[in-house]
């Protein structure tokens, strides 16, 4: 077998990794103690790779290609994928370590920066018509307005739910089985959300499968099957062992949530991400997330746990240059092969 | 498999705790009162003591079953907080009449008429607390007048134990009579301030699931 064709899917296979270690879905039904965290794991793993194995995109993917100008596309090769895939993973594994969740397109963004600015230095063109400023400008308003759609919208759901829970809050026996009819609604809503972005999100991983497909590097009837499967199992083992972090730091390390707060923030979120993707804005989950716990807390007087909120921003933030500066190096040590 | 006898409901052991809380502090005012007028309350004394037993056990199978599935993670360290002050209140009337028998003072009319009627306003307070807490769990609106209740007799216990610790200073009685006195009407106005920092809390409680 090709060792670049074996490095592309051990190289996928990590990414999928990675997708899993950062998701943070079900930070809302571990941190409002809907289900505990062992069982939200459980339950995210099944659902994720029920996503990944039936409802991923069927199209090959080039990871990264929409971001760059019409040179550089043109010029667009194995290795630098594979830059931007390694150096997204790499990212995606170490931010998720420390429980910080970021977004995979910003992380993808930062990294076609890195292999966009050692290409033009590489075969001295032009840096700023390596990249496709349009969509790199798309993609920068969704990192604005993902944090203040995710906010407003929760803050209007958290009022919504503070109305109901007022007329329902009779005694405690009442106001306890009102928080049980919200676990039912929460778990529906989160799990519907859980089995697409486990599709949508492996749908990265296994565009590299797709594209090996199309050029006929690999046959799809044999292999299509095995390697949705592995990419499930690993989407399933970066939850398992590294995801419960950021679930943990997502779910409980903000503000405290009840599972009417935890719907609030589950259903702005899902809306807005809805709402995103039917226009076309290539907002961030993780962002939308974060904003939507800090809006339901800022309703009911709750500020977030500095520390916790620091780490994150500090994070988002990271994302963009350390992603470059890591597809920067590899694409580097790349560039004698090709 | 035969199914073992039905439990009761975890609520039901609340509002078993809140009587028993009741039946304690009713027997504590009884003790206190056949004390003051000279006659032997060691029946009501016992009660009062077997009240507190009872109630320890209660507080140990509510306990036993506040972590599981019939009760919601956020409501676990109010219910707890309940628990934990009905039993403060219980212990503090178990203490009350221990105290009663350790000394037999010389009769000071005055005095022990003032003691009489601490305690059963703190009998009182037992009743109101017991309402409180079967409210708390149906109807949150009608535990707010309780809440009024319990603070209007904790006021007026607070004037009671001055007058009566001007009284008791001036009295000139012996150092025996004197302390036991002290300690009693103390003792008395310490379980009603317990009991009314209890409803403040659970005014807080209200406050919170009703959302202010």
């Amino acid at each position: 077998m090709n060792p670049i064709l074996i490095i592309l899917l051990v190289v996928a296979f990590t990414l999928a990794f990675g997708i899993g270690a950062n998701d943070e879905t079900m930070s809302t039904v571990a941190g409002s103690r809907a289900l505990s965290l062992k069982s939200a794991i459980m339950i995210g793993g099944i659902l994720s790779f029920i996503g990944c194995f039936f409802f991923s995109e069927n199209v090959g993917k080039t990871i990264g290609a929409s971001m760059l100008g019409t040179e550089l596309r043109l010029q667009y090769n194995t290795f630098m994928m594979l830059s931007v895939i390694l150096s997204t993973t790499i990212w995606l594994i170490v931010a998720s370590r420390t429980g910080a969740p970021i977004s995979t397109t910003h992380s993808v963004v930062g990294s076609i920066f890195g292999i966009s600015i050692v290409w033009s230095i590489a075969t001295s063109s032009s840096f700023i018509s390596s990249i496709n400023w349009s969509k790199i400008g798309q993609v920068v308003l969704g990192w604005v307005i993902s944090p203040i759609f995710g906010f407003c919208t929760a803050v209007v759901f958290q009022i919504v739910i503070n109305k109901v829970m007022r007329k329902r809050s009779k005694g405690l026996i009442q106001v306890e089985q009102t928080e049980r009819y919200f676990i039912i609604v929460l778990l529906i809503a989160v799990c519907l959300t859980q089995l697409s972005r486990g599709g949508n999100d492996a749908a990265n991983a296994i565009g590299v499968f797709y594209g090996m497909f199309d050029a006929g590097i690999l046959l799809e009837e044999v292999w299509k099957y095995p390697l949705l499967a592995i990419t499930g199992i690993m989407i399933v083992l970066g939850l398992v062992i590294i995801g419960r972090n950021v679930i943990k730091a997502v779910g409980g390390g903000l503000v405290e949530m009840k599972p009417s707060n935890a719907f609030a923030i589950s259903i702005s979120t899902t809306i807005v991400l809805f709402i995103a993707t039917t226009f076309g804005f290539p907002v961030s989950g993780s962002h939308i997330l974060i904003f939507a716990i800090l809006g339901s807390g800022w309703v009911k007087g709750e500020k977030p746990d500095k520390k916790s909120f620091r780490k994150m921003v500090v994070s988002w933030f990271l994302t963009f240059p350390v992603a470059a500066a890591l597809s920067a190096l590899i694409y580097t040590c790349f560039l004698p092969f090709g | 498999m035969k199914k073992g006898p039905k439990q009761p409901k975890l609520q039901g052991l609340f509002e078993e705790s809140a009587k028993l809380t009741e039946l304690a502090l009713n027997n504590m005012s009884k003790a206190v009162s056949q004390c003051c007028g000279g006659q032997n309350a060691q029946d009501f004394i016992d009660e009062t003591i077997q009240t507190e037993k009872k109630q320890d056990r209660v507080r140990e199978k509510i306990l036993e079953r506040l972590f599981g599935r019939e009760t919601m993670v956020f409501s676990r360290s109010d219910r707890l907080t309940i628990v934990y002050a009905l039993d403060r209140i219980v212990d503090k009337a178990e203490s009350i009449v221990r105290k009663l028998m350790m000394h037999e003072p010389k009769p000071h009319k005055e005095l022990q008429s003032g003691i009489k009627w601490m305690g059963e306003r703190t009998a009182q307070i037992g009743s109101l607390l017991r309402d409180l807490i079967v409210n708390i769990f149906t109807d949150f609106e009608k535990s707010k007048p309780l809440l009024k209740q319990i603070s209007d007799i904790r006021r007026e216990m607070r004037t009671k134990e001055y007058n009566l610790l001007n009284l008791l200073f001036k009295s000139g009685i012996v150092y025996t009579d004197f302390y036991y006195f002290h300690d009693i009407i103390n003792s008395l106005t310490s379980t009603v301030n317990i009991s009314e920092e209890f409803s403040d809390d659970i005014f807080g409680l209200i406050c919170k699931y009703t959302l202010g």
